[in-house]
């Protein structure tokens, strides 16, 4: 085969290679189907959804100086609100930035992204119920409270420190389940078909007690507490390194070789990296230079003596 | 025996990312590391390749036989670097490059493949990053480090050997010929036309100078627009290959198409579709297209330089990648380009196009001169 003919074949192949990766490479985006909540009106998640992770967990704010900066996204210093301490949130998604900056995505409140660690998870329906699923009844255990209307405490969860007042109509609303706590108290699950299935619980046997009332030695369950937190000078913002661990994993290498996954933020920038790649490039060009001089004044000799030789 | 180059490049770079992941990138140092790293295995090419330069010997067989030997220090001073220090490490991988650079720009030159040797040496490079950054920490790792650095002894050995094989032909045939002084002359004419570079034209020391000045930009650009760029869509391990794959092939295209259509129209086809790739860089499959034309500039901008530079091929090389750290600064400082910009890295293309077209244009003057010089005649 002549080379020529050699090189065509060669260049078809390639090209036919490249044009099946190509189709292929376009036809395989990650395809995310699952019936989780998903924020469709947060643009930062519809671009990066496959880089989000599902949270769906009560935190409660906890940031310096006592207010936290709800942001547009993780990438954008665009402040959409401020939020203050002692407030409980719904994360629904957590998204770790290039720098390593755990983010929360919150749509309850308002909608938008916070530092993750300007917030703590905070003991919530969701762990009650995975703590406690195998005391949990579904039968009939215990008869309702009474059969009309009547005014009772709601808990998020047997054992909760916060309660709030309602009225309830026994009548029309159905309990799902029933559990029994470690005092011995009996705590109806009240379902409404309308709002879905929030979390109401009453305490039947005592349904206008208080958490101080039913549990005056306290209950055993983790009960959050608000305290103080170090935080580091600077704030954390959108598009800047924060005081987390940094992930990187996806630029690691790049075309010409260099590794580059750990960045440094402008603002605080080691002056010693800067002394050091400035010193080397001056240095480095100046030895080059004298180089090229010795390198011409060798090209001459050399000249002068073939000249010589001739 | 070029052919024996990539491969050893893949490994070189491979050991040094392995290296690097796995022993240098922890601890408060890290950052410090990263920069000597660079700092050493690219700016460091600069002087080394004058060096490369000023070794003695001006026939091919001389040449070879110095970038061999500089690229063979260069693998043997990588695998020291890999137990100690990334300084080390960093000049080893300077060396080889040095070595295997110059000797692939030689071999275009002799057998006037405008690219195409440079494209293939350079290529591997993006693959034995990506395998070292991926392989680091998986269960098998320090059998992937083992099988690496004795694969590069291995090939170091071959290339050794191929080399003084092919020196000895070289003599057996020249002996032969001496003895019939109709073949000494037809040997002597061949062996002029073949050791003499196709392309070196000459150039006037301001053509030169602007021509070392607009490549060097180019080559700072497109080393910041490869690290500056994040892509969305650029995630996991398959995209990763995917993504190192294109790099590579994009290199090689750009060497091919470079002696195929000629380093102007490579540098133009490949530029502005690039530019128009980058714009919609989002889609996971034009942004690949975007990294694989962008990259094929490398062995162009890499041909040119070694063209206006006669005598200079390792320099040339070496300024270029000077040229690769410059680039990477501000990106290590913290300047990217943020997600959702990638139409700044088409702005780029169409500049680096712009910064190209007037040390493409002498090229195609002095080739339009030369042909009509033959005409003529």
């Amino acid at each position: 085969m002549k080379k020529h003919e050699l090189i065509r074949k060669i260049s078809r192949i390639m090209a036919g290679v490249f044009a099946a990766v190509t189709v292929f490479a376009s036809v395989s985006t990650v395809v995310k189907a699952d019936v989780i909540y998903e924020p469709y009106n947060d643009d930062f998640y519809k671009k990066y959804h496959a880089e989000c992770e599902y949270v769906n967990e009560k935190y409660c704010i906890n940031g310096p100086r006592g207010v936290v900066q709800l942001f547009k996204s993780p990438i954008e210093d665009e402040v959409i609100t401020v939020l203050d301490n002692g407030l409980n949130v719904r994360v629904e998604y957590s998204y770790v930035d290039d720098f390593g900056t755990k983010w929360a995505q919150i749509d309850s409140v308002a909608e938008g992204w916070f530092p993750m660690e300007y917030a703590d998870k905070v003991y919530s329906s969701d762990d009650f119920w995975n703590d406690h699923y195998k005391e949990i009844s579904y039968e009939g255990d215990f008869a309702a409270p009474g059969k009309g209307t009547m005014t009772v405490l709601y808990y998020s969860f047997p054992g909760d420190v916060n309660c709030y007042e309602n009225e309830v109509d026994f009548g029309d609303v159905e309990i799902d389940s029933f559990f029994t706590d470690d005092c011995g108290h009996n705590w109806g699950h009240l379902y409404y078909e309308h709002y879905g299935a929030p979390d109401y619980w009453v305490c039947f046997d005592n349904p206008n007690a208080t958490y101080e009332e039913l549990y005056p030695n306290g209950t055993g369950l983790f009960h959050y507490e608000m305290t103080e937190k170090t935080y580091s000078d600077e704030d954390i913002h959108p598009g800047k390194r924060g005081s987390g661990d940094s992930n990187g994993e996806d630029n690691k290498g790049n075309s010409n070789g260099h590794f580059a996954d750990n960045t440094v933020e402008m603002n605080g920038i080691d002056p010693m990296l800067i002394w050091v790649a400035g010193g080397s490039v001056v240095f480095i060009a100046t030895i080059t230079t004298g180089l090229l001089v010795l390198l011409k004044s060798f090209r001459k000799k050399e000249e002068q003596k073939r000249s010589g030789n001739k | 025996m070029i052919s024996i180059y990539p491969i050893l490049h893949l490994l070189v770079d491979g050991i040094c990312a392995l290296s690097m992941y796995s022993y240098f990138m922890d601890g408060d140092k890290a950052m410090m590391y990263i920069l000597l790293y660079n700092l050493c295995a690219f700016a460091l090419q600069m002087p080394f390749g004058v060096i490369a330069d000023m070794l003695p010997g001006r026939r091919r067989y001389d040449k070879e036989k110095h970038c061999m030997y500089l690229a063979l220090i260069g693998v043997l001073v990588t695998i020291a670097g890999s137990f100690f220090s990334p300084i080390i490490l960093g000049i080893g991988n300077a060396l080889f490059h040095v070595g295997g650079g110059t000797a692939a720009v030689h071999d275009d030159k002799w057998k006037n493949r405008r690219g195409l040797g440079l494209g293939l040496f350079v290529a591997p490079g993006a693959l034995g990053l990506f395998l070292g950054s991926t392989l680091y920490n998986s269960e098998d790792a320090d059998l992937v480090f083992l099988t690496f650095r004795l694969l590069s002894i291995l090939l170091c050995l071959g290339l050794v050997y191929v080399w003084y094989y092919h020196s000895e032909e070289r003599k057996v045939q020249t002996k032969l010929k001496l003895f019939d002084p109709i073949q000494i002359k037809k040997y002597n004419d061949d062996s002029k036309k073949k050791e003499k570079p196709v392309f070196a034209q000459k150039f006037t020391k301001g053509q030169a100078v602007m021509a070392c000045v607009l490549c060097l930009l180019v080559v700072i650009i497109r080393s910041y627009v490869g690290l500056a760029v994040n892509f969305s869509w650029k995630e996991g391990v398959w995209l990763g290959v995917m993504s190192a794959l294109y790099v590579c092939f994009g290199k090689v295209f750009g060497g091919f198409l470079g002696s195929k259509l000629g380093l102007f129209w490579t540098s133009a086809i490949s530029l502005c579709a690039a530019a128009i790739c980058f714009v919609f860089a989002d889609v996971q499959a034009v942004g690949l297209l975007a990294q694989l034309l962008f990259n094929m500039t490398m062995p162009i901008t890499l041909t040119l330089l070694a063209q206006y530079l006669p005598g200079k091929e390792g320099f040339s090389f070496g300024f270029l990648s000077f040229g690769l750290f410059v680039g990477f600064l501000p990106a290590f400082f913290g300047l990217t380009i943020p997600n959702g910009c990638e139409f700044i890295a088409g702005i780029m293309c169409v500049l680096s196009l712009v910064l190209l077209l007037p040390v493409l244009r002498p090229e195609n003057k002095a080739k339009s001169e030369s042909s009509e010089n033959t005409e003529a005649k």
